[in-house]
């Protein structure tokens, strides 16, 4: 509690800070100076419980920052009457227009009700950062009035009254200079783009607005670890970031501490702890506020605005103006980190467009027949963009090549070297009859790119000799290629090696078989084999084997059976979105109805 | 003749002001000392020379407490400086209170 301060007429003024603690002590300091102010005892009593039941009402109300401002009372005693004024910075509350008796049976709300009985009048002025509630009581009149009490009397509430103007005068100015803020502001905004010159423009104009010696910016970092210094009145080299989120108490900041605690860090240079706060580089003398500036409940920074000096505090006015300011600027930066985050992903997503436009460029527009010999393929990508690749070339009037690779990884790398692999593959058509040599060629070509990426790409070649009715297969690190007839159950084709770009020098092996009549071939990526069931188990091979068989059996096209084995996949999974992305070639010998009209002329 | 205590009776007596600082720790601490035999409380506020909204709260919910149980509260020696809060409140016709 502050000294009190006694006027030389009738009047006292305590202040105490905002604890129910701190009221009761002034309560009964207001009850002994009424006492000597000759208020008769049971008026002692009304004027202590009144003076407790308004003070506890505004530390009730008090909130964050908020509790920090101390609770001004001001009493006074002229002839009239006894008026206590008790002035609060907290939200405040509804006033009703009537105080009704409360509840019998409830435990609270009783104190407004208190006051209204044991007083005359009650008044409560709501402003913006502080409210006034003046209660006062008459006085029974006085057969004869003693002239002397009365001069001094006047002479306080004149006083008082001069007292009261002058605080409405400086919140009028400080409201007015708060709103002329926020149009010039606005104004600003209009013409100029947020940006950091914005910011360093309108925060040179809170320090000269607010009388302020210094302040220092701090942004929350990209990443959401760090406060680092954005702005400052002065060089600040040695202001280091500080760490996010700082519930460390053992290093004192008052910039962590409104930034952790979110709530305004009121400070002046006699505060224990500030010599070994970061921001004692600025001076030695410090005093002021960190205001943390909350969007949303996102915590985007720390202004931090001081003097130097003792003594030397803002004033409401001006904490006001600061308050105002910080949030503005707060909501703006926000919102241009937000557009740049916006634009930033606008960009990326081109990118992959057109990654996923090349991609889907890379695949073959139709699949060609040879005589009964047709071909059925797809790729699903689980992402925009995706690894796998599949290609069938036809090569000479009788030869088939089929391609199926999967590099390493999704997404926009991937899609490259998916095109490379394309390119390569159709630069040397002419190792299509042996696809173990040309495994070897592309192993060559790709392994110094790859490597250098740390990537690589599983491939199967196959090579369909339709005249000499025999499949050649090489593979480098991938599932077996399947191969149905219909004298025998589906069989796997191995094709052992490792993925490309890996080891150098390497010769691919290659598998040759007889093709049986009506025969199915089926390559796939393992996004296919390895598809996971609901209960997390893969598919594996035994079900595509199956599939074959009965495709076979039932002499099915290869749309029915791609169907049928999408179909399967859907009920395997549950339909549940693709880890990896899937590609399947399927070949059937099948006779078509107009064999002329089915078939694509080969390429030369 | 002997004398023997009356286990549904349970008094206490306040060592001092019943306001905002301390209701609520009073409140609880009186209810702890409550126990399934106690039908009737019986506050001794003598050393009590301030009673604010919040101290009548406890008294009220105290009374509360009591009744629920099937039991009373009565207040002894109220002193005449509480006088102001009671009966703005009308305590009185909610708690009863024995005059000294």
């Amino acid at each position: 509690m502050s000294q009190p301060i006694i006027h030389p007429g009738n009047s006292l003024c305590l202040t105490c800070p905002c604890d129910v603690r701190s009221i009761r002590g002034i309560a009964k300091s207001i009850r002994e100076f009424l006492q000597t102010e000759g208020t008769p005892a049971d008026q002692l009593d009304a004027w202590e419980l009144i003076t407790a039941e308004a003070g506890n009402n505004a530390v009730f109300y008090a909130r964050d920052e908020r509790c920090q401002l101390p609770i001004e009372f001001a009493v006074e005693v002229t002839t009239h009457h006894t008026e206590l004024r008790i002035t609060d910075h907290t939200p405040g509350f509804e006033m009703p227009e009537r105080i009704e008796a409360p509840d019998p049976l409830a435990e609270g709300g009783r104190g407004l009700f208190l006051m209204a009985s044991l007083s005359d009048s009650i008044d409560y002025r709501r402003g913006r950062h502080a409210n006034c509630m003046v209660i006062r009581k008459n006085h029974a009149p006085v057969a004869a009035p003693s002239a002397t009490p009365r001069i001094r009397t006047a002479s306080a509430a004149d006083e008082s009254l001069e007292e009261t103007l002058q605080t409405m005068t400086e919140e009028l100015a400080a409201s007015y200079e708060s709103l002329s803020v926020i149009f010039r502001f606005t104004e600003d905004l209009n013409r100029s783009e947020v940006n950091d010159s914005f910011i360093a423009r309108w925060l040179a104009e809170l320090k000269a607005i607010t009388l302020a010696d210094w302040f220092v910016l701090r942004l929350v970092d990209s990443e959401q670890r760090q406060l680092v210094v954005a702005h400052a009145s002065a060089t600040t080299a040695e202001l280091t970031p500080l760490p996010l989120p700082s519930a460390d108490t053992s290093a004192f900041s008052v910039e962590a501490t409104a930034a952790h605690e979110r709530r305004d860090v009121w400070f002046e240079p006699s505060q224990p702890g500030l010599a070994a706060d970061p921001l004692r580089i600025l001076g030695t003398s410090l005093g002021g506020l960190a205001h943390p500036l909350d969007v949303g409940g996102d915590l985007i920074g720390v202004l931090t605005i001081g003097r130097f000096g003792a003594d030397n505090p803002f004033s409401a006015g001006q904490v006001n103006i600061i308050h105002t300011v910080a949030d503005f600027l707060a909501l703006q930066i926000r919102n241009a980190q937000f557009q740049k985050a916006r634009v930033r992903a606008q960009l990326i997503d081109r990118e992959y467009e057109v990654a996923s436009q090349i991609q889907r460029g890379l695949l073959p527009k139709s699949h060609p027949s040879i005589g009964a010999w047709r071909t059925e393929a797809y790729c699903q990508s689980a992402q925009r963009v995706g690894g796998d690749f599949y290609d069938v070339i036809p090569v000479g009037p009788s030869g088939l090549l089929l391609a199926v690779a999967d590099v390493m990884g999704k997404g926009l790398p991937a899609a490259l070297f998916a095109a490379v692999f394309r390119s390569l593959l159709h630069a040397r058509l002419d190792l299509a009859p042996t696809p173990g040599r040309f495994l070897d060629w592309l192993n060559a070509n790709l392994l110094r790119d790859l490597s250098e990426l740390d990537m690589f790409i599983t491939a199967q070649l196959a090579y369909i000799d339709t005249a000499a009715r025999e499949v050649r297969v090489a593979g480098a690190g991938h599932p077996p290629l399947l191969l149905a007839g219909a004298e025998s159950p589906t069989q796997e084709v191995p094709s052992e090696g490792p993925p490309l770009g890996i080891i150098e020098g390497l010769e691919f092996e290659e598998g040759r078989l007889p093709l049986p009549a009506g025969a199915r071939l089926l390559m796939y990526t393992d996004g296919v084999s390895e598809a996971s069931g609901t209960a997390g188990e893969q598919a594996g091979v035994q079900p595509l084997k199956e599939l074959l068989d009965h495709a076979v059996l039932q002499g099915e096209t290869g749309v029915q059976t791609i169907e049928h084995l999408n179909t399967w996949l859907k009920a395997f999974t549950n339909d549940l979105p693709a880890h990896d992305d899937r590609t399947v070639i399927l070949v059937a010998e099948q006779p078509a109805p107009n064999a002329a009209a089915a078939a694509v002329p080969p390429t030369p | 003749m002997s004398l023997l205590p009356i286990p549904a009776v349970l008094r206490l007596a306040s060592t001092g002001d019943l306001d905002a600082t301390n209701s609520i720790a009073f409140r609880e601490f009186v209810r702890a000392q409550l126990t399934p035999e106690t039908a009737h409380l019986e506050l001794d506020l003598a050393a009590t020379r301030f009673l604010d909204s919040s101290g009548l709260g406890a008294l009220l919910a105290l009374g509360k407490c009591m009744r629920l149980r099937g039991g009373t509260l009565r207040v002894f020696n109220a002193q005449p400086r509480l006088g102001p809060a009671i009966s703005a409140l009308r305590v009185d016709q909610l708690i009863e209170i024995v005059q000294p």
